[in-house]
């Protein structure tokens, strides 16, 4: 891929005027071209018009062929300055006439048939390039008498066709269509010199949208997250869903900083108050190593403090291992029921003090899972029943089945909790406590057991109902009937 | 001097308080937001300990709420956050400092004393009065070059009084400022202090430093 960077604006003004130049340059050479044939052609036949003029007044008089009363009807064939010319010829070679302007030249004739013409171009006696038509023709009679001599019965019996040649310089003519062309061609520069500009300041105009876009979106930074991409005026159907998508993306984004902002800033303070703890211990016990007891119980704490640091270290571990797809799934085939007994009896009785637990997972269900990961999933579940729920709590964990299948559940009275919370009980960190004051809960555990639940492809939903009753469910389980 | 201690981190309570007794300051204990602030406004402290995460009412509303009682008491905010805003909230609110978790405990010292030295006559940390010189860093008294072995609750009431040059302190004020809320202290404990620092400066041949003021307490002049 080229990291060549270049405007599109600037390309496209190039590729639009070179477009509009190619137009105007065809359009000057067809229009000169045109225009130059009509020039010519239009000089032609003013040219043909003359010699026909002369062949009106070529006549047979009394057997003879003659042009009359030219010198006074087209006194252009006798002028000394800028003449004209014609000759006449009958039966090919024998000269009747010719104008004054000629001298004793002659012009080119070629033979043509009869009531044909022909144009070409030659040198004029004066050195000038010029222009002739030839025609061939019977010249008329005079006398009706006459005419009867050459007729036998209803045709002529004697053919006396003529052949004139008429010329005229031709600078006249080329300097017109010199000037025509140039006249063509400067129009067409100052058209596209014209359209260049017109061009050039619409496309600027055109893209000052797109520009405005590109400067707002380079201005965006990481420190200024809550930014968003605005228009003046009426936004373009073009422009409209990038700045939804750029907009909808910062949404995202801003989000995902704050909540990576916040997540530092709770592993920090889930760390700084056990590290002040330890340092306080260490420093102040050693102070005072002659009290025995008070040394006793400050290494008690720490060892508490170490093993909760320890448990926020493992989960932040777990949670880190599941971001990053890491986590490794090990199914195998096992019976919930004996899960749920050997999670229960493995936790401590202090914290059970006062709760009862309710397992009626059916004794003969067996699925397939990762039985490590669904034990520690179960473990956090029952810890956090636990703690969060009222004494003389009743704990209930089983399963029910539904459309799609199994699923299990964990449910506990939980009287400080509200409908408002549950969004949040997924967020690494979150406490309903906000001062975090119980530091045997770091607000890890729904976080955790949710990552594991999807690295094991199940789905959980927290749900309170009315009476206060909070439930977390685990589903699709995959059952497996026993051998 | 009596400073009282809002954290709601047991752990953190004893250890802070038993190091804190061990350089002779009454320490005070409250658990919660709401102890902090009915700790703070009955009794009189030299300086409070505050965290700002504090369960029942938040450290920041104490402080405020203390402040809007008048309570002229030093705040100390003691907390684990760290951003420049938390902290300029908490100055702005009212706090005399803000130390941020983890901490050495013998920087909290430190900032204790700054802050004790503030209202005292002297800001320096060692004070002479004539050839008896008292120095509160090191706990240590001298008369003329040579030490005065005084014991740490005997120290403090000298410190205390010394600060306070010219005031006159009655045995109760003496056992309010600087006996914590738990221990129960008489007038004769006080009596006693009194009359074992005397005996060792005289015994030293310095003169006659806390004076009794028959029928109002004892001065240091």
């Amino acid at each position: 891929m080229s990291n060549k960077i270049y405007s599109i604006g600037r390309q496209l003004t190039l590729v639009v005027i070179l477009g509009v130049a190619l137009v105007l340059a065809a359009s000057s050479v067809l229009l000169n071209i045109v225009t130059g044939t009509e020039m010519k052609k239009f000089f032609d036949y003013a040219l043909l018009d003359k010699a026909r003029a002369l062949e009106t007044l070529t006549e047979i008089d009394k057997g003879k062929i003659d042009l009359e009363f030219v010198d006074k009807i087209m006194p252009e064939f006798e002028d000394k300055k800028d003449p004209q010319y014609f000759e006449l010829w009958v039966d090919g070679n024998t000269v009747i006439e010719r104008s004054g302007s000629l001298n004793d030249h002659d012009l080119p004739q070629t033979g043509l048939q009869l009531g044909e013409h022909r144009f070409g171009d030659l040198v004029l006696p004066d050195g000038r390039l010029g222009r002739l038509v030839e025609i061939t023709f019977v010249p008329q009679v005079e006398d009706d008498n006459e005419n009867d001599q050459w007729m036998t019965g209803n045709s002529r019996i004697a053919f006396p066709a003529v052949t004139l040649v008429v010329a005229r310089e031709r600078v006249s003519l080329d300097r017109q269509i010199m000037t025509n062309r140039v006249t063509i061609t400067a129009t067409m520069s100052v058209v596209l010199v014209l359209i260049a500009i017109l061009v050039s300041k619409y496309v600027k105009d055109g893209f000052s949208p797109v520009n405005r876009l590109a400067y707002q979106v380079q201005n965006i930074n990481e420190n200024q997250l809550g930014t968003r991409i605005t228009h003046q005026g009426p936004q373009s159907i073009e422009l409209a869903p990038i700045e939804q998508q750029i907009n909808h993306l910062l949404d995202r984004l801003e989000k995902a900083f704050a909540r990576e902002r916040q997540f530092s800033s709770d592993v920090a303070h889930e760390l700084r108050t056990p590290v002040a703890e330890l340092k306080s211990l260490a420093e102040v016990g050693g102070m005072r190593p002659e009290d025995q007891d008070t040394v006793l119980a400050f290494f008690n704490d720490v060892k508490i403090i170490v093993r909760q640091m320890e448990k926020i270290v493992t989960s932040l571990l777990t949670l880190a291992r599941l971001d990053a797809e890491r986590g490794r799934i090990n199914t195998v085939r096992f019976l919930l029921s004996d899960l749920v007994d050997s999670t229960l009896h493995r936790i401590p009785e202090v914290p059970k003090n006062n709760k009862f637990f309710e397992n009626s997972v059916p004794r003969d269900l067996a699925i397939h899972t990762d039985k490590d990961n669904l034990e520690i999933i179960l473990k956090n579940l029952l810890l956090n029943a636990i703690a969060y729920s009222p004494k003389g709590a009743i704990i209930r964990i089983s399963t029910e089945r539904y459309e799609q299948g199994v699923r299990l559940f964990v449910s506990n009275p939980a009287t400080d909790l509200d409908t408002a919370d549950i969004p949040h009980m997924k967020e690494r960190f979150w406490r309903k406590d906000q001062a975090r004051s119980n530091s045997q809960h770091s607000g890890l555990g729904l976080s955790l057991v949710d990552g594991l639940a999807a690295a094991m492809g199940l789905e959980m939903k927290l749900e309170l109902n009315s009476n206060g009753e909070f439930t977390v469910y685990l589903f699709t389980l995959s059952t497996s009937p026993l051998n | 001097m009596k400073l009282l201690l809002v954290e709601d981190s047991k752990r953190l309570q004893r250890s802070i308080s038993a190091g804190l007794r061990n350089f002779g300051y009454a320490v005070d204990q409250a658990y919660d937001g709401k102890q902090g602030l009915s700790f703070g406004e009955t009794n009189s402290y030299d300086v409070i300990i505050l965290d700002l995460m504090l369960t029942e009412i938040d450290g920041l509303t104490v402080l405020a709420r203390l402040r809007r009682k008048g309570i002229k008491s030093h705040v100390l905010i003691l907390s684990a956050k760290d951003q420049m805003e938390d902290r300029v909230r908490g100055l702005n609110l009212g706090a005399d400092d803000y130390l941020v978790k983890p901490f050495s405990f013998d920087e909290l010292l430190a900032r204790i004393r700054a802050l004790l030295r503030r209202q005292l006559d002297s800001k320096a940390p060692v004070v002479e009065i004539g050839p008896i010189c008292i120095d509160t860093l090191g706990c240590k008294v001298s008369f003329n070059g040579s030490a005065v072995h005084l014991t740490r609750s005997e120290f403090i009431l000298l410190e205390y009084l010394v600060g306070r040059r010219g005031q006159v302190f009655s045995h109760d004020q003496i056992i309010d400022q600087l006996y914590d809320s738990q221990t129960y202290v008489t007038r004769n404990v006080v009596e006693v202090h009194i009359s074992q620092i005397r005996k060792k400066l005289n015994a030293a041949g310095a003169p006659v430093l806390i004076k009794n003021k028959r029928g109002f307490g004892y001065v240091v002049e």
